[in-house]
C-alpha cells in the first residue's frame, strides 16, 4: 500500500516538475544558508564557510538530479525526452519519414484487409445454428469426364435416399431468368433454385 | 551495488524516521547534522543523500512537510513524522533488530557453544 501510493504520487509528479523544482532549489538554498550561518558561527570565512556547505551537501546538481529521479519515474523523463528527440529527427529527414510512414500505413492496412479477408470466408461460422455441421458437397471425378465440381440431380436423389449422416439434404443451382412484366423492359434476373429441404439445413 | 545502495537508502530512511521522532518537526539540514552527530561522526554523511530519502518517506506517507521559519530565522522545509511513519518506525525497528540479532549469531557463533 506504501510502495503503491508512492507509486502513485512519482506517476502524477511528472505533471507538474517544475513547481516541484522550484520548491526543492529553494529547499536546497536554505539548506546552504543555514549551514553556512553554522560555519560561519564556527569562525570560518565567508568563503571557506560557503565552500564547505557545498562540499558536505555533496553537489549541487547530483543532489537535484537524485531528487528529481525520486520524485517522478525516470521513466515518464525519459520518455518524453525520447519522444521529443524523435519528432526532431522525423522532422529533419522528411524524405526518410514519409517512406516509412507509407510503410507502416500500406503494412497495417494490408495486414487489416487480409485478415478481414481470412477471418470473413475462412475463420469465421456461418451465422447459422450448428453451422460447424453445414457442408456442402461436390462432385468430383477421379477419372472420366469432369462435371465441374456440380452434383447432377439423379445423382443427388440417389445420395438422399440412401443417406445415413445427414438431418436434411437440399440443393440449389443458379440460373439466369427474363423477366417480362407487361409493358416494362425484360429484365435479367440471377435466380437460384432450391427444393424445401433447402431451408431446413439452416434452422 | 544497486542492492547495496537499497539497503544503505533504507538504513538512512530508519534514522531520519527515528530523528524526527526524537527531535519532532525539523528541517533537512538539521536532519542530516542530527544524524552524523548521533552517528558519533562516524558516518561520513553527504547531506544531499537525506532529500531523496526524505522525498521517499514523504511519498509513502510517512512524514509531511511544509515550510516554516528555523530558528535562526531562515526560511525553511519542515519535515514531520505522520501517524503512520511512527507506525512505520515501530514496524522497522523491530526488523532491523531482529536482523542485527540474527547477523550477530552468524557472526559469534562460539558464544552460543
Amino acid at each position: 500500500m506504501r510502495r503503491l501510493r508512492a507509486l502513485w504520487i512519482r506517476l502524477c509528479h511528472g505533471l507538474n516538475w517544475k513547481r516541484r523544482d522550484e520548491d526543492f532549489a529553494a529547499e536546497l538554498e536554505s539548506h546552504l544558508q543555514m549551514h553556512i550561518d553554522d560555519n560561519l558561527h564556527s569562525g570560518m570565512s565567508l568563503e571557506q564557510a560557503r565552500r564547505d556547505a557545498l562540499i558536505k551537501l555533496g553537489g549541487m546538481e547530483q543532489v537535484k538530479q537524485a531528487h528529481r529521479e525520486r520524485s517522478m519515474l525516470p521513466f515518464w523523463e525519459n520518455l518524453g525526452r525520447e519522444m521529443r528527440l524523435a519528432f526532431r529527427t522525423l522532422r529533419k529527414s522528411p524524405g526518410f519519414s514519409a517512406a516509412i510512414m507509407v510503410t507502416l500505413v500500406l503494412g497495417i492496412g494490408m495486414t487489416t484487409a487480409m485478415f478481414t479477408l481470412v477471418y470473413s470466408t475462412l475463420l469465421r461460422d456461418l451465422p447459422y445454428p450448428g453451422a460447424d455441421r453445414i457442408v456442402r458437397i461436390l462432385d468430383v471425378r477421379v477419372s472420366g469426364q469432369s462435371t465441374g465440381m456440380l452434383v447432377g440431380m439423379p445423382r443427388f436423389f440417389d445420395v438422399r435416399e440412401r443417406s445415413k449422416s445427414f438431418e436434411h439434404l437440399g440443393f440449389f443451382f443458379f440460373g439466369h431468368e427474363t423477366l417480362n412484366a407487361d409493358k416494362h423492359l425484360p429484365l435479367v434476373l440471377r435466380t437460384a433454385a432450391t427444393d424445401a429441404d433447402f431451408w431446413n439445413v439452416f434452422e | 551495488m544497486a542492492d547495496k545502495a537499497d539497503i544503505w537508502l533504507g538504513t538512512l530512511s530508519l534514522m531520519i524516521l527515528k530523528t524526527l521522532e526524537m527531535m519532532g518537526p525539523l528541517h533537512g539540514y538539521g536532519i542530516a547534522r542530527r544524524i552524523e552527530q548521533t552517528s558519533g561522526n562516524e558516518l561520513s554523511l553527504n547531506y544531499g543523500t537525506v532529500y531523496p530519502a526524505l522525498l521517499k518517506l514523504e511519498q509513502e506517507g510517512a512524514i509531511a512537510s511544509e515550510w516554516g521559519v528555523s530558528d535562526n530565522n531562515r526560511k525553511a522545509k519542515f519535515y514531520e513524522l505522520t501517524r503512520a511513519g511512527k507506525k512505520l518506525l515501530e514496524h522497522e525497528t523491530r526488523s532491523w533488530e531482529q536482523t542485527t540479532n540474527i547477523l550477530e549469531r552468524f557472526l559469534r557463533p562460539a558464544r552460543e557453544a
